[in-house]
């Protein structure tokens, strides 16, 4: 039954008329204020503590879903790391260069607050709540009415799929497909030259599909 | 490459295809397939990678921010490199100024005058490149930091054997002396250039949005150069090997040095 679904809801989703590129308006990433990003992260330079708000209200989700996606779906780690990010954001906020686009400097210092996680992560691998306890395991959070959420057995699959990537191919794919960076953005953010990221990108995406063609054909 | 091949390329970097690819792809199944594959992955992946829009900052974050929400000047590379330069070069020139090797006064000027200047140039690619935006506020690519680390490394090695060999007023040492002398000046040089680090480091401190690793290398070469420099102009021992290996340590070592410790520091 749920490859049914699984099934099901890849058709449902497809988009027959062909290739839909990444940078497809949507509605999720719209921006609360009507200022450019570049003008508000300006004001912020300038001292203005609401257009760093608007600045995180616009950008925080797509943050948050990129570092789930880097954390394998893990949503709480993907949460405190949203935070720490824009904590570094706002104090190395003499370093974003004035008219410059300012989401790949904040997925920049995304992902190497992601890398600081997973570097501590290898030092002290497992977390203990306040009382000592090895805490629950993440939980998907609940959408709020009206959020348009993918079923949950193929949210399952993707994040399996995803979680099985070898990290510089997820990486690449998130960079790319999620976030829909272009590809010299997505190469510097990542570390490494373009032909390198498509590289991973490719092979990353082909694993993906196989894995859920798969799923499909069970 | 066959449109096919063109296809593929650009559903794997994410680029609309064009109005011939659009309607080679009505036309051919494979592509038809690749490219409903893609889209229907690309929707869930994007589907399961939103988020709700957030409301408000949490109370921690909102309390740092408006604690901390002073005006700040506009980041400028150049500014920060004659912070970086500065002291690096005139390290090296008050070392010309107090204490120079007496065999430089033997030498052509022109001579001298190259080796120092391209030492100097190496100086200030390496703070520029290190503390450069781009185009895109990211920082210079990664290849151009690596080129420029490179170009530094092998660059001064050549500009520190340009004045090696024996000439009046220069000493030569063989033996257990030459190991001696070695040793005290690579010891020397290392010195010179963690001084040279701690007076350049707030101008470098969380700079680095990419590459935290290559720009501490950077770094740490840039001050490995200011030390080297420094001890070249005062070292009156002739040899290649005294010049690449003694004088070049500090070049190398902190190189390594920056990559492994300044990582850190460099990284915003």
């Amino acid at each position: 039954m749920q490859h049914a679904v699984t099934f099901a809801s890849l058709w449902i989703l497809a988009e027959p008329a062909g290739y839909v590129p990444p940078a497809v308006a949507d509605p999720v990433r719209a921006p609360a204020n009507p200022a450019s990003l570049e003008a508000r992260m300006e004001a912020v330079l300038d001292g203005d503590a609401r257009a760093f708000e608007s600045v995180y209200r616009s950008l925080a989700p797509r943050v948050k879903g990129f570092l789930r996606g880097l954390c394998a779906g893990d949503e709480r780690t993907a949460e405190d790391l949203t935070q720490l990010t824009f904590l570094k954001v706002h104090r190395a906020r003499e370093t974003y260069l004035r008219g410059a686009p300012v989401e790949p400097w904040i997925f920049a210092i995304a992902r190497r607050t992601w890398l600081d996680h997973r570097r501590a992560r290898k030092r002290r691998p497992e977390d203990l709540s306040a009382d000592g306890t090895v805490p629950e395991p993440p939980s998907r959070e609940e959408a709020p009415e009206g959020f348009d959420r993918l079923d949950p057995a193929v949210a399952d699959a993707i994040r399996a799929g995803l979680a099985a990537l070898p990290e510089a191919q997820r990486e690449a794919v998130v960079l790319l497909k999620v976030d829909g960076l272009s590809v010299a953005d997505a190469a510097q953010i990542a570390g490494v030259t373009p032909g390198a990221l498509k590289v991973r990108a490719h092979r990353g995406y082909e694993a993906l599909r196989r894995a859920l063609g798969l799923r499909r054909s069970e | 490459m066959t449109d096919c091949d063109l296809i593929a390329d650009a559903v794997a970097e994410g680029r609309a295809l064009t109005e011939g690819q659009r309607r080679h792809v009505t036309s051919c199944r494979a592509c038809e397939l690749l490219t409903a594959d893609d889209a229907a992955l690309a929707s869930m992946v994007r589907a399961d990678a939103a988020t709700p829009d957030t409301d408000a900052m949490p109370a921690a974050l909102r309390a740092a921010v408006e604690g901390a929400s002073s005006p700040v000047r506009s980041f400028s590379a150049w500014r920060r490199a004659v912070r970086v330069m500065g002291p690096a070069l005139a390290f090296a020139m008050a070392a010309i100024v107090w204490r120079p090797r007496a065999d430089l006064a033997h030498r052509p000027m022109a001579w001298v005058v190259v080796g120092v200047a391209a030492l100097a140039s190496l100086v200030a690619l390496g703070a520029w490149t290190s503390l450069s935006r781009g185009a895109r506020g990211l920082g210079a690519s990664v290849a151009s930091r690596a080129a420029v680390l490179v170009a530094i490394v092998l660059g001064s090695l050549a500009a520190l054997s340009s004045l090696h060999d024996a000439v009046e007023g220069s000493r030569v040492v063989e033996g257990s002396a030459a190991v001696t002398a070695l040793a005290h000046c690579a010891f020397r040089g290392v010195t010179a250039a963690a001084l040279v680090a701690v007076l350049v480091g707030p101008a470098l401190r969380r700079t680095a949005v990419t590459a935290p690793t290559l720009t501490g290398a950077l770094g740490g070469a840039v001050a490995g150069l200011a030390g080297a420099l420094t001890l070249h102009v005062m070292c009156p021992v002739a040899g290649l090997a005294h010049a690449l290996v003694g004088h070049g340590a500090p070049v190398v070592l902190g190189a390594v040095l920056g990559a492994l410790v300044g990582r850190r520091f460099v990284a915003v």
